[in-house]
């Protein structure tokens, strides 16, 4: 029976290669996932590893909580290293200084991509990570080192002048040397690094008499455990001391946390939606071949197989197709992690990354995807070869199943479809652990997806009429054969469409989503932001104060209320990292650049706004259930504690989410100086272009900052989008790519059936180029059926996700103009699948069809 | 060789007189209420081993579906079968399944081989199927006999009709079944590799006691055999053995 399986998918060999390929792709994208995000893991675990490969005991400043953000690094009083040094037991500490700084290279600022651009004192040798390749170390002020990566990225050599941001503005250096972090191969992703003497850092930073962590080494024979609890046991309480060991891993936790929290799972559900796309195409084709292999299956029970022989001829064949497939799959994932990399490149992601990590677990997780997939998905049609009667091989008579099974099958679908809408809106509106609702939308969806595809047969005839209408307008008899073709067998067209529609589906899942996200946002900045010009830092990263006071020496400028932020904890309840924010403004300036929708309280309250009093915006208040007039407790990741009275309450879901304070209320509890933004209002009657010119020209020395317009800013928002929403596009093109393969294969297989009337058709006199024509606009139909029923959903599903998010002012918003583009790319996926069945189908002899029957 | 190795094996599978199949009282109903239609209604018969016989009448007359009641590849709604000894109802699916195994070979209209397997692998297949293997001397017979000497390795595609239909007869002879069922087994041939196919069944009756039972509307393939029954609308009207050609053409007119 074996053999017999592979035999059959030897003789079959397109349909076997088109098949697999439906699953090589998915599990690649599964393998690839894991081949990736290993080896972002294992370049952030040489990283911290190296960093700290010399040290014996690390203190840090102390960390309230681990805030997501944080816009200013904390730092310790430098007098704490002579204490470390008393410590016995220890060989020597030093101070560590590190700050952030953009480099400046030929007047522009270096884009880190995401990734931070460190400055960092040059310590001594025996306790600094990195190394000097080329040159030497900065000793004096002026000097720099810089990373060889960034060395090479910008072209920069020894005897180079180049700039560095500061707190004062551009610092430029010359470069005396060329420095690595040790020895292992990992990229540092976007990162920058440069190296100043410490002085120098703690000067440009305003860190004078500041550290921002103590290394410390072992004298020779002391255990750095037992060290740790001598130096904790000598410093004031409330400093983080941890061994290296004990640092590493719990930086490289951390970061392990970020990927497996997000970056994991998301890529994981987009391998899963072409694993899916891969299902309905493996169970279209063994459904088809089932039943065009009616005969040989009867004959094969009348001469004695038993039901189960004939389950395992079917099942074995694609047990095969799933083995072979999935390790051709976990193969070609190295190439998709390649991808990805190139793909996190071109939208800007700059994440460092090892090289190649193979870990059993891709290995394992790609083989029972791949396999269980195929098995999975072959395993309805292999049940129905066994229902095969022994008798249809005299009869020819095919199972057909009776009105009850269909009624079942048609309940069931519809079953389906209510319990994915459910855990869907479950996962959306109800409460649970963000992992759990994931989990929820995700299963929710892909039963739906199910659900639709197996109910769609009964959408395949009216739409099939509707969309196939001006084609049959058009092309006169081929576009009616078309048609017609394409509705004989709703259920095969159901699922061939199907699996175009899951990609459709998600694409305008993703284009409708992002559309109502910048249209919310786009409406929110217009109705609440009354500044002229915003400025920001690149990357969002904090903008230097002393740029606020640039600004204000502008001619024309009427107003400049730079906002300072910093997380807080509230009550001691759960982070949401978004809305638990404190921002520090100047009140009685803010209505100058800012409209408020006050729900209690009115403008007044700016004015008289005094220390210790906050506003709060009505998300942040519902989720700490805070009222005005109540007191409730903050605390900073620096551990600045204070109570805070809420006096006024606002509706701001999208700009300044949170809290606001003055900053005599900040200050005392944050290390927070530096602003995020800067709005900025103009006199009245000014040329708002030329103030723009001179806000530009007035921050010369802080190039990171960025100056735009109320227009511009908006775009700049929007554009933050971009990058993610252009990646889902990348990725769920694979899932357009296999469902190509997917139409082909059922065309084919459709065609192999009807060889006797393709063979009528061209006896009738048509002609090859006709008969290519009924093939491919078959094709359309189906693929612009599967476009449509993907359309509906993904903008149900947008709008559904929209409904859950409305608190936070988002409105759906369809973005016509790309959902007809998506249309377009559906005709083309049709008119690319259809090529090699329409040349194989103007091929037919006309004898040898005619006497096929 | 061929033929005298074969009247050996007949004369020691030789039990004359014992019935192979037989059914009894059998009617078969199609659909229900109205529509529904009376393949058979009402049939006794039984096959004696060694014998060749023919079920022959007008399309509808129910001769097919006897034939497949008989085969036990379908039930009956009334009466019932009992096949080499063993009465069919009553049993599973998948004793149906090994009863049919050990006991039935077929030859269909439309040869039914699978085009993934090589002659020989064709013929062997209701063995291979059980886990079981050939008798090499009895396959070598068989192939011998059906003139497929030099087509064992050729796949189904590569033969001419007669040699498929050929490879199909060798392959319901392998097993050495109780009965062979054939169904129209020239329906798909030009006369003389029809000739062929029903010259070779007779030879495995003669020489080798082998039972047959063939449904034919062909009075031509029919005359070969020992005896032929007649059925119209789901009942026999005339069992006779030894007709000629004529005589049988004369009882298939006043039939219709």
């Amino acid at each position: 029976m074996t053999a017999l399986a592979l035999r059959g998918l030897a003789a079959r060999r397109l349909r076997t290669l088109l098949t697999a390929i439906a699953i090589v792709l998915g599990v690649a994208m599964v393998s690839g996932t894991y081949i990736e995000t290993d080896q972002i893991r294992a370049a952030f675990d040489d990283i911290t590893k190296e960093s700290v490969e010399k040290l014996d005991v690390i203190v840090t400043p102390h960390e309230e909580f681990n805030a997501q953000f944080s816009t200013q690094m904390p730092s310790l009083d430098a007098d704490l290293v002579d204490r470390v040094k008393a410590v016995s037991g220890v060989g020597d500490a030093e101070g560590q200084v590190m700050a952030l700084g953009n480099l400046v290279v030929d007047g522009e600022v270096v884009n880190t991509m995401g990734a931070p651009p460190l400055v960092m004192g040059d310590g001594s040798e025996e306790f600094d990570s990195s190394e000097v390749i080329e040159g030497r170390d900065p000793v004096r002020a002026g000097e720099a080192a810089i990373l060889e990566q960034n060395a090479g990225d910008q072209g920069i050599e020894i005897g180079d002048r180049i700039g560095v941001t500061t707190r004062h503005g551009v610092e430029t250096v010359t470069v005396t040397g060329i420095f690595a972090f040790g020895e292992g191969g990992s990229s540092m992703g976007g990162a920058t690094a440069v190296e100043l003497t410490i002085p120098e850092v703690q000067r440009l930073y305003d860190l004078e008499g500041k550290v921002s962590s103590i290394s410390v080494i072992a004298a020779p024979g002391v255990d750095p455990d037992v060290l740790r609890v001598r130096v904790d046991a000598a410093l004031p309480a409330g400093l983080k001391v941890e061994t290296a060991a004990e640092n590493a891993a719990a930086t490289s936790e951390e970061i392990n946390d970020q990927i497996g929290s997000f970056l994991t799972p998301v890529l994981l559900a987009l391998a899963g939606a072409a694993v899916l796309v891969g299902a309905f195409i493996i169970f279209n084709t063994f459904s088809i071949t089932v039943a065009q292999r009616i005969r040989e299956f009867a004959m094969l029970r009348a001469l004695g197989a038993t039901r189960g022989q004939v389950l395992a001829i079917v099942a074995g064949e694609a047990l095969f197709l799933g083995v072979v497939a999935s390790a051709a799959g976990l193969g070609l994932g190295i190439g998709f992690s390649k991808l990805l990399n190139g793909l996190f490149d071109a939208v800007g992601f700059g994440i460092p990354r090892s090289g190649l990590v193979l870990e059993p677990r891709t290995i394992a997780a790609s083989l029972a995807v791949g396999i269980g997939v195929t098995l999975l998905a072959a395993l309805v049609p292999a049940l129905r070869a066994t229902q095969v009667a022994p008798v249809a091989a005299m009869s020819g008579v095919r199972p057909r199943d009776s009105q009850r099974k269909r009624r079942i099958a048609a309940a069931l679908s519809l079953v389906l479809l209510a319990v994915g809408v459910a855990f869907a809106a479950q996962g959306l509106f109800g409460g649970g652990t963000a992992t759990a609702k994931m989990g929820s939308i995700a299963g929710g969806a892909v039963a739906v997806f199910v659900g639709v595809a197996l109910s769609a047969r009964h959408l395949v005839r009216p739409l099939a009429v509707a969309i196939g209408y001006p084609i049959e307008r058009v092309f006169r008899t081929p576009g009616r054969l078309a048609r017609e073709n394409a509705e004989r067998n709703p259920s095969r067209t159901a699922i061939t469409s199907a699996a175009l529609m899951v990609g459709v589906g998600l694409v305008v899942f993703v284009a409708v989503f992002a559309a109502g996200v910048k249209a919310s946002i786009s409406s929110q900045v217009d109705e609440l932001m009354r500044a002229d010009l915003f400025v920001y830092g690149e990357g969002f990263q904090p903008i230097p104060a002393a740029a606020g006071k640039a600004i204000d020496r502008v001619d024309g400028v009427e107003a400049v209320v730079p906002t300072i932020y910093d997380q807080v904890e509230v009550n001691g309840e759960d982070l949401n990292t978004a809305t638990d924010v404190l921002i520090g403004v100047d009140p009685t300036r803010l209505a100058d650049v800012y409209a408020f929708e006050w729900l209690d309280g009115d403008g007044s309250l700016l004015a008289n706004l005094r220390r210790g009093h906050v506003l709060v915006e009505e998300q942040f208040a519902e989720q700490h259930e805070i009222e005005v007039g109540d007191i409730y407790r903050v605390v900073t990741p620096s551990g600045g504690r204070v109570a805070l009275t809420a006096v006024g309450m606002y509706r701001d879901p999208t700009i300044l989410q949170g809290s606001i304070a003055t900053r005599e209320t900040l200050a005392p509890i944050s290390p927070a100086r530096d602003p995020i933004t800067i709005l900025v209002a103009l006199e009245d009657g000014m040329d708002a272009a030329a103030v723009q010119r001179d806000v530009e020209a007035a921050l010369g020395e802080f190039p990171t900052a960025k100056v735009e317009n109320r227009a511009e800013y908006e775009q700049v928002l929007d554009e933050q989008l971009d990058p993610i929403v252009y990646m889902l596009y990348a990725l769920l093109a694979l899932s357009l790519v296999i469902s190509v393969f997917g139409i082909a294969n059922s065309l084919f297989l459709s065609i192999h059936e009807r060889t006797g009337e393709l063979g009528v058709l061209r006896a009738v006199g048509a002609t090859r180029h006709q008969v290519r024509r009924v093939i491919r606009y078959e094709s359309v139909i189906t693929a612009l059926i599967g476009a449509t029923l993907g359309t509906l959903l993904g903008v149900a599903f947008a709008w559904l996700v929209m409904q859950s998010l409305s608190e936070f002012g988002f409105e759906i918003s369809i973005p016509v103009g790309q959902l007809v583009a998506f249309m377009l790319l559906a005709v083309a996926v049709g008119v690319v699948g259809a090529v090699g069945p329409a040349r194989r189908a103007a091929r037919v002899n006309v004898l040898d069809a005619v006497r096929y029957e | 060789m061929g033929s005298t190795a074969l009247a050996t094996r007949a004369e020691a599978s030789a039990s004359a007189g014992a019935t192979a199949v037989s059914g009894h009282e059998l009617t078969k109903r199609y659909g229900e209420g109205p529509t529904a239609v009376d393949a058979l209604r009402g049939i006794d018969i039984a096959f004696a081993q060694g014998t060749f016989s023919a079920i022959m009448g007008p399309s509808g007359s129910g001769k097919s579906t006897l034939l497949h009641i008989l085969a036990g590849l379908e039930e009956p709604t009334g009466g019932w079968v009992e096949l080499a000894g063993t009465r069919l109802d009553g049993l599973s699916d998948r004793e149906l399944t090994l009863l049919r195994r050990r006991t039935v070979g077929f030859i269909f209209q439309t040869f039914n081989l699978l085009p993934v397997l090589t002659a020989e692998e064709n013929i062997t297949l209701p063995l291979t199927i059980g886990g079981g293997k050939a008798d090499p001397d009895w396959l070598g017979t068989l192939i011998e006999t059906m003139g497929l000497a030099d087509r064992r390795a050729h796949r189904p595609p590569e033969l001419s009709g007669g040699e498929q239909q050929r490879v199909a007869v060798a392959r319901a002879l392998i097993t050495r079944p109780a009965v062979v069922f054939a169904d129209e087994p020239t329906g798909n041939l030009d006369s003389a590799n029809g000739a062929e196919i029903l010259n070779l069944l007779r030879r495995s009756v003669d020489e080798l006691g082998q039972t047959i039972v063939m449904v034919t509307h062909d009075p031509n393939a029919a005359a070969i055999a020992d005896r032929m029954i007649f059925l119209a609308d789901g009942r026999v009207t005339d069992d006779r053995a030894g007709l000629t050609i004529d005589q049988i053409l004369d009882r298939l007119k006043a039939l219709r």
